[in-house]
């Protein structure tokens, strides 16, 4: 579950939302759609703790975000999946140490961790591309390893910011296809993006951003 | 995975690939350590060293001309008991003079003059050599002075006073050289650490929003401020025993005696200045690595 409560955020005197309010069920998916500089980034920011609002109250599963302590942040962390608009691989690291980067913290023993990142690598069709880094990739390519890192911890949220920006539409529907596969075994899934393709027709749940607040709110 | 083995992996990981600046932070700390244990052994041996040097200090104690023979030998059976005084000789007035005699040799003539012998009889007292402290040394006086038939009692008193004072300020100057040297430790290695921390701050940044907890950020860089500064120790007390075997197997004949200056070597400095160095280290890594927020 989570919940944005009458969410107000400034950045540099400038509010970014104004009372924004978002609801999102347990093992839901949602989107988010909104014009650019909306504040579709922020808001997933605000969900993870990177950011945090001015007014108003987050929840995200049992976490009160907006109480978290410091020390609390990467447990909360830990469980969210989150791909980043702008990638942050390391170009000094592997794909396999890229994806593997999110286990870090996990009590997993060495031979655990080569399986667990070997069976997503699988799963996103890099597996052949474990051992190249991240430069040598395409876009498309690049945005499957963050995916994969998002996903390999298995945790119990995943957002996703413009998960399929690079990609063409075959590549899309592959991502998409493993979105819905976590999602039915419970993952709550939020994604934002400008491709409308991605969820006309599905059913979910679809948020606008606009003016600082989610401006319409409807079934996809 | 589990964090030792993580941090530890990390840490050796950083310090193979980063081994010159490694090896040179080594090399640094264990000049730093050197130091401090040289002059950390020379602060423990300044006692010694006064000693040695004071080991002949005497108290005179003039007496009475009317002192009854049945005093003299009270006083002498007390100075005899007495466990500070190491050595007792008795100067009558007769010897005094034989003595003031053969010191002015050819002028001893002027002696003639006198009808009678000025001079007093005395005990010469030497102290135990780690009693010559001024106040310990004025107090003896003080008690010896209040004896019956002790007109007064003499030391070199300005000298053992200056003495002492030289031995303070020389301990103190050590100590002070010591605490700047192993602050200046605390900086080489906070550096380094810096150093390196700067260069892991994207993957830290990335580690940081995938989850990963501060320990797991934080240990890989003690650890190896903490091998840093243990082998910088470890190169260091080498340094300082193959020193001190020079010094001490006579191949130093240019200095002779070193020996009997340090009484004091405990082996224990070998194991202390590698701690010492390992903590100072840690703390360096510790204020390099700071506060890590999310
Ligand atoms: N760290 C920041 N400091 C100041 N302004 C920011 C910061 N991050 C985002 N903004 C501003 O907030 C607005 C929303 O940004 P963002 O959330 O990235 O929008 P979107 O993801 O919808 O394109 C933009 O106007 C952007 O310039
Ligand atoms: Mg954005």
């Amino acid at each position: 579950m989570i919940v944005l409560d009458e969410i107000t955020k400034i950045y540099d005197k400038e509010p970014v939302f104004k009372n924004l309010s978002l609801r999102v069920d347990r093992g839901d998916m949602a989107f988010i759609t909104g014009p650019s500089g909306a504040g579709k980034t922020t808001l997933l920011k605000l969900i993870y703790g990177a950011e945090r609002p001015d007014k108003g109250e987050i929840i995200v599963g049992e976490w009160h975000v907006t109480k978290l302590k410091q020390k609390k942040i990467p447990l909360l962390r830990q469980e969210i999946g989150i791909v980043f608009q702008d990638f942050r691989l390391l170009p000094n690291k592997t794909v396999f140490d890229n994806v593997a980067l999110a286990l870090t913290a996990h009590k997993l023993s060495p031979a655990a961790i080569r399986e667990t990142v070997n069976n997503v690598l699988r799963d996103i069709i890099l597996l052949h591309r474990k051992n190249s880094y991240p430069l040598n990739l395409s876009g498309g390519e690049q945005q499957r390893v963050v995916i994969a890192r998002a996903m390999v911890a298995k945790p119990k949220i995943i957002l996703a910011d413009e998960p399929t920006g690079n990609m063409d539409r075959e590549n899309a529907n592959t991502i998409m296809g493993l979105f819905k596969d976590i999602n039915a075994k419970g993952t709550t899934v939020m994604i934002v993006t400008h491709n409308e393709e991605l969820y006309q027709g599905t059913g979910h749940r679809v948020f606008h951003i606009n003016n600082k607040i989610v401006e319409r709110e409807f079934a996809g | 995975m589990n964090i030792v083995r993580y941090s530890l992996k990390t840490a050796l990981k950083s310090i193979w690939q980063e081994k010159w600046i490694n090896f040179l932070t080594i090399l640094s700390i264990s000049i730093a350590m050197s130091v401090i244990g040289i002059f950390a052994i020379l602060i423990m041996n300044i006692d010694s060293a006064v000693q040695h040097w004071t080991r002949n200090f005497g108290v005179v104690v003039y007496l009475y001309d009317e002192i009854t023979e049945e005093e003299k030998l009270k006083l002498k059976e007390r100075f005899d008991s007495d466990e500070d005084i190491s050595e007792v000789s008795f100067t009558s007035r007769e010897d005094a003079l034989q003595d003031v005699r053969r010191a002015l040799g050819g002028n001893a003539v002027i002696m003639d003059d006198f009808n009678v012998n000025p001079l007093p009889s005395s005990f010469s007292l030497t102290l135990r050599g780690d009693l010559l402290k001024p106040d310990i040394v004025m107090e003896k006086a003080q008690i010896i002075n209040a004896f019956k038939g002790v007109e007064d009692v003499q030391y070199g008193e300005k000298w053992l006073m200056a003495l002492h004072e030289f031995s303070r300020a020389l301990k103190t100057g050590a100590l002070a050289v010591c605490a700047a040297i192993f602050i200046a430790t605390t900086f080489i290695t906070y550096n380094t650490i810096k150093i390196f921390f700067y260069r892991r701050k994207d993957e830290i940044e990335t580690m940081k929003l995938l989850g990963t907890t501060r320990s797991y950020i934080r240990l890989p860089f003690l650890i190896e401020g903490f091998v840093i500064g243990f082998f910088g120790g470890l190169l260091s007390s080498g340094t300082i025993f193959a020193l001190h075997s020079f010094l001490t197997s006579g191949a130093a004949s240019f200095m002779p005696a070193i020996d009997s200056y340090l009484s004091v070597m405990p082996v224990a400095i070998y194991i202390l200045i590698p701690a010492a160095g390992a903590l100072m280290s840690v703390m360096g890594s510790l204020i390099a690595v700071g506060k890590i927020r999310y």
